[in-house]
């Protein structure tokens, strides 16, 4: 059973994208904001991290830049998934490491998930 | 620029000299006519007198000839004419020959016995009958010979000869009077071939005479003129030096002579070269003269003007104190008084204009100064409405996010079976949220891109996989329809511009045709023109009137016939997507649309070989430096 690390500090998303991936058959772990997330990524190696991008604390881009400089975390993959649309906030978290990009208004959590499995099966 | 005085003064040598020049011209002019008419005159009249003068001595001669004819033929013998001969005398001798031409008697013992029958004054005078002069030359001298035909019953019965000297004869030709140096008067015979000798000697040609010829044809010659029988004056004759001269012509016609008066145009008109000279001198004087006149005129003229300008130089280096001092009463004079009224005048409002300029500039400081703090909060209040615009719109996909993915699971069972009633107004709220989105998404872009702030990241690509993304991704819910989607090319065709942005507007065409389309479907196809590609969208749907073909384009601009019971989007799509295809150096507009014949909808690219994509790309270069500053 793949372990997804959600980093997502609106409530109501938790709970959405939570009750999905585990009706998708996933084991979910959250975090509320970009600090947690990375110490949650080093406690406890999760296969793949969705990371939002506007959250308390740390932001998703300078955590994405953090995890991937930390050899324990370098190889989890990361899908950006935020509300920010505009391209230049997708080009520098591809630069920083993350594996894809997603506007979260633009997908339902049934995408979300299909593209998690995508990026899971390429084996990133 | 030539100067005011130089100026005057050509005008004042002009008036003068053209008069000067052209009396000059006429003096001379009328000198030399009247001095031709004069010269040729005296030359025409020596001309005659000394033809009457050798038809005179021509008489004499063939009045003795006639005398010595008739008492041979009468039987006398020939020397009662023996007392004619002497030192004193031009008669050299007296002869009688026979038919045969041999000579009977004489007064010349010596000639007794000889034959004449060969000369040609002996054949003349046998053959035609008459008495003829001859002018033959000897060892340099004159002799004439008179010739006649002795007749006794009228039958021939020989031929008398009469043998003069020609030295008195040529005594006629040196009355050169009235003929300066080089003028003179000569006769002329015809010689063997018809051209013309000279019998007389001639100032210009010693050896000349009796030996140089002159062509027959050669009728520059006024020998040539004169033995054609012309008796007329020459203006411009030439003579056998081929020298220029004025001439007068007489013939001579019982001897067939010409006489020749003439003189040498350089000495004829010699009074004239120096009249020329003269002329020339007093007008060199008057022109000097004229010009220093002038000078001082011009000076005159001039030199209160240079004053003046010395004071308007003066007054525009700011100096307004200064004044003219006026010297009369003239236009001048009026000028320098105009001027100092000027001066004092500008002065006192130039002592005004500082105060104002002082006052207006503190002015001008203030107001800028307000203006750039104006500017200042303006340029804050820009980045503060972009970022609020930006934070706004994604505050607001949270909550849309949540209710968007909720109502997909919901619809998708994940929180328990769901009634069947349900069903459709689970799909409503599903696409009013999405209309929602849409809104939300389009208002953000407008924001951007009337502020700028949109980013082209151009590349060349190839289209058709481009377009063919787009399409597989619509092909569901044109399926859902039942409407045909159809997208064939051939080959690749590389544009430049921003996949993402021609992404956006292809969805947004095709979004848009799906949505008013009920039967049939959307083709979509390509085109080159020129530096352009054009991709058309073309469907069979419920098309738009020209009335609201206007209004399409528009922000927020719905037409009235979407509005009833149709799908809405926001009303931005267009015109966004025609924004995105300006920025790339293209275009969007409609083809064609008629109510229910359904829409073409094109819109252009720049080929990425195209001198176009190659300025775009510079200037997309520069804004994006301009945005680093």
């Amino acid at each position: 059973m793949a372990k997804v690390l959600l980093v997502e500090d609106d409530q109501f998303l938790q709970k959405m994208y939570q009750k999905k991936f585990q009706i998708s058959g996933f084991e979910v772990e959250i975090a509320k904001d970009g600090e947690e997330g990375l110490s949650k990524m080093k406690a406890l190696k999760p296969d793949i991290v969705l990371m939002d991008i506007m959250m308390p604390k740390l932001n998703g881009i300078d955590a994405t830049a953090a995890a991937k400089s930390d050899e324990t975390t370098r190889n989890i993959p990361i899908i950006i998934l935020t509300n920010l649309s505009s391209t230049e906030d997708a080009q520098t978290a591809v630069k920083k490491g993350a594996v894809d990009f997603m506007v979260k208004s633009n997908f339902t959590p049934a995408q979300v998930v299909e593209k998690v499995k995508q990026v899971l099966a390429s084996g990133k | 620029m030539i100067k005011l005085n130089l100026r005057l003064l050509l005008i004042f040598l002009e008036i003068a000299i053209i008069p000067v020049a052209l009396i000059s011209y006429l003096a001379l002019f009328n000198t030399k006519s009247a001095i031709t008419t004069q010269v040729l005159n005296q030359l025409d009249q020596l001309a005659a007198i000394t033809k009457n003068r050798v038809r005179s001595a021509n008489v004499q001669n063939l009045e003795l000839l006639s005398d010595v004819i008739n008492s041979a033929s009468g039987g006398r013998p020939i020397s009662e004419f023996k007392s004619l001969i002497d030192p004193e005398s031009d008669i050299r001798s007296i002869s009688i020959t026979d038919v045969g031409g041999k000579v009977t008697s004489s007064t010349d013992p010596e000639k007794v016995g000889r034959n004449f029958g060969s000369e040609e004054f002996f054949l003349k005078a046998r053959v035609s009958r008459r008495a003829t002069t001859f002018l033959q030359g000897k060892n340099r001298e004159l002799l004439i010979v008179v010739s006649g035909p002795i007749t006794r019953d009228g039958e021939l019965i020989g031929v008398a000869i009469v043998e003069k000297n020609g030295a008195s004869f040529l005594s006629i030709f040196n009355e050169n009077v009235g003929l300066g140096t080089s003028g003179e008067i000569l006769l002329v015979a015809r010689d063997r071939n018809g051209g013309s000798v000279y019998i007389t000697p001639s100032k210009f040609d010693q050896l000349g005479p009796l030996s140089r010829s002159t062509p027959k044809d050669d009728f520059s010659q006024a020998a040539t003129q004169a033995l054609l029988g012309r008796e007329q004056t020459f203006d411009s004759s030439i003579d056998y030096r081929q020298e220029k001269v004025l001439a007068s012509t007489r013939y001579i016609e019982e001897a067939d002579l010409g006489v020749i008066a003439k003189i040498d145009q350089k000495e004829a008109y010699l009074s004239i070269a120096k009249l020329s000279g003269l002329l020339t001198i007093v007008s060199l004087v008057s022109v000097s003269v004229i010009a220093l006149i002038s000078l001082s005129a011009a000076t005159s003229i001039v030199a209160p003007i240079k004053k003046l300008i010395n004071m308007t130089n003066k007054i525009s280096g700011g100096d307004f104190s200064h004044r003219a001092v006026v010297e009369s009463r003239d236009e001048i004079g009026q000028l320098e008084l105009s001027f100092n009224i000027m001066a004092m005048k500008l002065k006192r409002s130039y002592e005004g204009l500082e105060q104002k300029v002082r006052e207006r500039t503190k002015e001008l400081e203030v107001s800028t100064r307000n203006l750039e703090i104006a500017n200042a909060n303006l340029k804050n209040l820009d980045k503060l409405k972009d970022e609020f615009v930006s934070i706004a719109s994604h505050e607001l996909r949270t909550p849309m996010t949540a209710i968007k993915g909720m109502v997909s699971m919901i619809v998708d069972g994940d929180y328990g079976k769901v009634e069947k009633g349900l069903h459709e107004p689970l799909a409503d709220i599903a696409n009013s949220t999405d209309r929602l989105i849409v809104l939300v998404n389009e208002l953000l872009n407008v924001s951007r891109i009337e502020a700028g702030r949109l980013k082209f990241e151009l590349s060349d690509f190839a289209i058709q996989p481009v377009i063919g993304e787009v399409v597989t991704s619509l092909i569901p819910l044109a399926k859902g329809k039942n409407l045909y989607l159809d997208f064939k090319y051939d080959g690749l065709t590389f544009v430049q511009g921003d996949t993402n942005k021609i992404r956006e507007v292809l969805s947004n065409l095709i979004g848009n045709s799906l949505k008013f389309t009920e039967r049939g479907g959307i083709t979509i196809s390509l085109e080159e023109d020129g530096d352009l590609l054009k991709v058309f969208v073309q469907d069979t749907g419920i098309g738009i009137s020209s009335e609201d073909q206007v209004k399409l384009f528009g922000k927020f601009k719905q037409i009235s016939s979407y509005q009833v019971g149709r799908p809405a989007g926001s009303g931005l799509g267009l015109y966004i997507s025609r924004e995105l295809t300006r920025k790339m150096g293209g275009d969007l507009w409609i083809q064609k649309s008629e109510p229910q014949q359904g829409s073409t909808f094109v819109f252009s690219l720049p080929l990425a070989t195209s001198e176009l994509a190659k300025r775009l790309r510079e200037v997309v270069k520069q804004q994006s430096q301009e945005v680093q500053l």
